[in-house]
């Protein structure tokens, strides 16, 4: 289990990360969704004990990055862009990491081949796609079989095999009891993956709560209503659990009530509508309103 | 972990990058080139009586240490450049490991090939000066062989720390230079000729020069305290490295 508490993260004036507490279990994909910049790499980065926080802690399994014996049997990490030199081979750079874990030779193999990076595993990777590149940090993250797996944007530059590939390969590591936790910030890639999001905006917690609760919440369909009596609708429909939202003179953006229910209430007191429309609210959306909500 | 976990680590990163043996070959290659050119251009019988002819045939220092320098900063800054530097410190997460099995690891290499390139380098230039060249059984040669293997390695070893402490590579070159060469050069501008006999003999490149000298001379310090000196130095960088890579981000 990954466990954070109040990190905080600042460089100078600006705080990347700020008062961040939330726990990762093991058992499900997690993941943590933000925008770009919105402190998710900086989290990682202190949860491997690269970055040292300005204030807070993180762990694992109750001890500090810092303080396991053996990090890489404990810890896999897939982290941001390339972390391998250029003029270094696949197999080499595995085996160098493989040597501070105690890890045989057949491993470096194996997860090689896990990979799919058998054809290329000898060629010195300055020559790798994106795509082969991200390959090897997964192969790195795997190589000595660890207990907790912290991937830093994982689909990117994979192609949709790829990306199929490396799904599948997160469910799989899940469900067999191993913590996964990865970044994305691609609110429709996390829906296909992730059972629990951490979601993150400039360095906030926005929410933690499972995937389904998080759509329920956030990807509430709005209702376009038009009148000439703006102001006595307007009065009608406020009330607990309602936002009403102007847009222009004369039409609202409803949420917290359905088309059916909006209409009832118009008709009862004589008010004529002039449009009534459900507008289904995409996921990206929702996350994009979230996400700015919060950072007024 | 434990620590020879660590140099095996850092012995595979180092041997798996085809610039660590050229640059490693560059190295031993100036040096001897060096030492022969000036035995083959420079060696008069006229004076071979006050001439130090040792000395002649291991004079690639310089030309070496450039070279030398390069590798060491590159061990270093390499990794922070192409981002490897991330993959290492989470492999081990206490980090000073990783700059002490560096010094270890690229200490031991360098010095085995330097080792070789002053046998050579003194065994071919003592033959071009022919009949009233050295032996090895003479007075201080073995000592003045592993004293300039030292010497070179010692350099690399100041670009290793130099590169962990700016860890840019134009960086840590640029005062790695300064402080091999320019220091001599500046001291010669600024300072009276007293003063400035008794600073060069401290200056790292002078305390280096000493630990491989055969004759006495007056500019120089004893090789032992030459050599004592120079680690000094070393020891001094290398807490400053150590220290910034356990304080600051991984980078």
């Amino acid at each position: 289990m990954i466990e954070v508490k109040d990190l905080t993260k600042r460089y100078g004036p600006a705080t990347v990360v700020d008062g961040l507490s939330f726990q990762v279990r093991p058992g499900v994909v997690t993941g943590f969704l933000g925008p770009n910049g919105a402190g998710k790499s900086t989290t990682m980065r202190m949860i491997m004990g690269l970055d040292r926080p300005t204030a807070g802690t993180a762990t694992i399994d109750g001890h500090p990055y810092a303080q396991l014996t053996t990090p890489l049997r404990r810890v896999g990490a897939l982290l941001e862009a390339r972390s391998f030199h250029p003029g270094r081979t696949a197999f080499h750079h595995l085996l160098g990491l493989a040597a501070t874990a105690g890890v045989p030779r057949s491993r470096v193999d194996d997860v090689i081949d896990i990979v799919g990076l058998r054809a290329t595993a000898h060629r010195r990777a300055g020559g790798y796609s994106l795509g082969m590149g991200q390959r090897l940090g997964i192969a790195t993250a795997l190589l000595a079989d660890p207990e907790v797996l912290i991937l830093d944007e994982p689909v990117n530059g994979l192609d949709p095999e790829g990306i199929r590939w490396i799904r599948d390969l997160m469910r799989g590591l899940a469900a067999d009891g191993r913590t996964v936790f990865v970044s994305s910030h691609l609110m429709s890639e996390m829906a296909l993956t992730a059972e629990h999001l951490i979601v993150v905006s400039r360095g906030r917690l926005v929410a933690d709560e499972p995937l389904d609760g998080f759509i329920a919440r956030a990807a509430l369909d709005s209702v376009l209503v038009r009148t000439d009596q703006p102001t006595r609708l307007h009065a009608l429909l406020t009330g607990p659990g309602v936002t009403v939202t102007s847009v222009d003179r004369g039409s609202f953006e409803v949420s917290g009530l359905d088309a059916q229910q909006i209409g009832n209430r118009a008709a009862a007191d004589g008010i004529t509508l002039h449009e009534l429309s459900t507008r289904q609210a995409s996921l990206e959306d929702a996350f994009m309103r979230l996400t700015q909500e919060r950072t007024v | 972990m434990t620590f020879p976990q660590v140099i095996r680590f850092e012995w595979i990163k180092f041997r798996s990058l085809r610039s660590s043996w050229i640059t490693l070959a560059l190295t031993a290659g100036l040096y001897t080139g060096t030492g022969l050119l000036v035995c083959w251009l420079l060696f008069d019988p006229a004076r071979a009586a006050v001439d130090d002819l040792v000395g002649k045939s291991l004079s690639g220092d310089l030309v070496a240490l450039l070279a030398a320098g390069a590798l060491g900063v590159l061990t270093m800054t390499g990794e922070y450049g192409s981002g490897t530097i991330r993959t290492t410190l989470a492999a081990v997460p206490r980090r000073w490991p990783v700059l002490a099995a560096k010094v270890v690891v690229l200490g031991t290499v360098s010095y085995a090939v330097m080792l070789l390139a002053t046998v050579i380098s003194f065994a071919a230039g003592q033959a071009i000066i022919g009949d009233l060249g050295a032996s090895f059984g003479d007075d201080g040669v073995v000592r003045a062989l592993f004293g300039h293997a030292a010497y070179v390695t010692g350099a690399g070893l100041f670009g290793l720390l130099f590169g962990g402490l700016l860890r840019s590579t134009a960086a840590a070159f640029t005062a790695y230079f300064a402080v091999m060469f320019l220091l001599t050069m500046l001291s010669a501008l600024v300072l009276p000729y007293g003063w400035r006999v008794n600073v060069n003999k401290f200056l790292p490149s002078a305390a280096g020069e000493a630990m491989g000298s055969v004759v006495d001379n007056p500019e120089l310090l004893t090789p032992g305290l030459g050599a004592l000196v120079f680690a000094g130095y070393l020891l001094l960088t290398g807490t400053a490295a150590a220290w910034r890579l356990t304080r600051s981000d991984a980078g």
